[in-house]
């Protein structure tokens, strides 16, 4: 496996990878910066180990990500397997110059699991059942159920997000948090310091978590509420039920779902869950050109501050009477 | 060519566009040692976030299933 060392606890205790190669995350400003960091990994993680690639797979289905063609590529790998990256807007993609193994994503497969499947099954002609998982050591597990009651439900609140505008108004949802009475585990990462401090009630584990350790903690949980982020897929996986906040609103997900609807990309995989989203955008994300997830201004709450603490809350009635 | 000779020679590439780069590099291979070399590992790649690592999971069991079988 070759990912981001940011992601490394995702992978690490995965039975079914054998080794881990990571690179630091960076926003290349050459291709010629990216072919010296990944040439270096290759020569000393793979060439001089004796480990030559037959098959090199990359599965998701991007036009942006450049890094993953190039890699699999200088791997030497025959066999180097990865969508043609413009096939939605059948736009030629230089970069399928360095695949020898592509089929077109059909429009019916929108959500990013079906994606990475339909890939592997086209290249194998064998059909799977689609499903995701996490994995946890027992150590991180013992460490982590601390946290947990016994008596009551616990329930993950996420107050992370990768854009602002993807992170639901921490004062509103301390009003929520106010009447659950349920051992409420506050999770989000050194970004998310400042706003921590507006949530006064449950257990605040902000920036006090390793990635491993959150995911072993999702795991043993019940319920989870909050951003759309990476931690609602952790949820997804371990089939907890999901009440997710996302800022694309409703009048936005059917234009171009597969490329710009990141509701229909990334929603919580084969678990019960209830989406909240606003009905429509705010101006000047409502009539300006749509863009990935559907709100453009993306340092603060915009969209989905929309979002009333009243259907929250309602959510919240409802999820544990609905069926899987 | 032997490897360190090559890792060399790819990074030191100069090219204008990615054809061209493609094609440097492919002269490179073709006179490595690389190329020469028994193939036997599985590679996936995924430089990306932790809800796309995630999301790879299920498939990550299925190819290293895949690639268990006698072929």
């Amino acid at each position: 496996m070759a990912c981001y060392r940011t992601v490394l606890d995702v992978f690490k205790n995965n039975p079914y990878i054998d080794e881990i190669i990571t690179l630091s995350e960076k926003n290349y400003l050459s291709v010629e910066e990216a072919i010296k960091d990944s040439m270096s990994l290759i020569y000393n993680e793979l060439w001089i180990k004796n480990k030559f690639i037959l098959h090199a797979f990359y599965l998701q289905y991007s036009a942006q990500n450049q890094l993953p063609y190039l890699f699999n590529y200088l791997t030497g790998t025959k066999n180097r397997i990865a969508y043609n990256e413009n096939d939605y807007f059948e736009l030629p993609g230089e970069m399928s110059i360095f695949v020898t193994f592509s089929v077109p994503c059909p429009k019916s497969a929108i959500h990013t699991v079906d994606r990475h499947y339909y890939l592997f099954e086209q290249y194998i002609q064998q059909k799977f059942d689609h499903n995701i998982y996490t994995y946890s050591s027992i150590d991180i597990i013992e460490k982590v159920k601390q946290y947990l009651s016994k008596d009551k439900i616990n329930v993950i609140i996420n107050i992370g997000g990768s854009l602002q505008c993807k992170k639901y108004p921490v004062k509103k949802l301390n009003k929520i948090l106010a009447q659950i009475n349920d051992n409420l585990l506050i999770i989000g990462g050194i970004k998310e310091l400042e706003d921590s401090q507006y949530i006064t009630y449950g257990t605040n584990l902000v920036n006090k978590l390793t990635l491993e350790e959150t995911i072993a903690l999702i795991s043993m949980c019940d319920l989870y509420i909050g951003n759309d982020s990476g931690m609602v897929h952790v949820a997804a996986a371990n089939k907890l039920s999901c009440i997710v906040f996302y800022c694309e609103s409703e009048a936005k997900e059917n234009v171009f779902p597969g490329r710009l609807s990141a509701y229909k990309q990334f929603y919580p995989w084969k678990t019960k869950f209830i989406a909240l989203r606003p009905k429509y955008s705010l101006s000047p994300c409502s009539y300006t050109t749509m863009v990935y997830g559907g709100c453009k201004i993306h340092n603060k709450s915009h969209c989905i501050r929309q979002i009333k603490e009243e259907d929250v809350l309602l959510a919240y009635e409802k999820i544990n009477l609905m069926e899987n | 060519m032997n490897l360190e000779q090559t890792k060399e020679k790819i990074i030191n590439i100069k090219y204008d566009n990615i054809p061209q780069l493609y094609n440097e590099c492919e002269q490179i291979f073709n006179s490595s040692i690389v190329k020469q070399q028994k193939e036997e590992y599985i590679l996936i790649t995924q430089f990306d976030g932790i809800g796309d690592a995630v999301l790879l999971s299920g498939v990550i069991k299925e190819i290293k299933n895949w690639y268990n079988k006698p072929q």
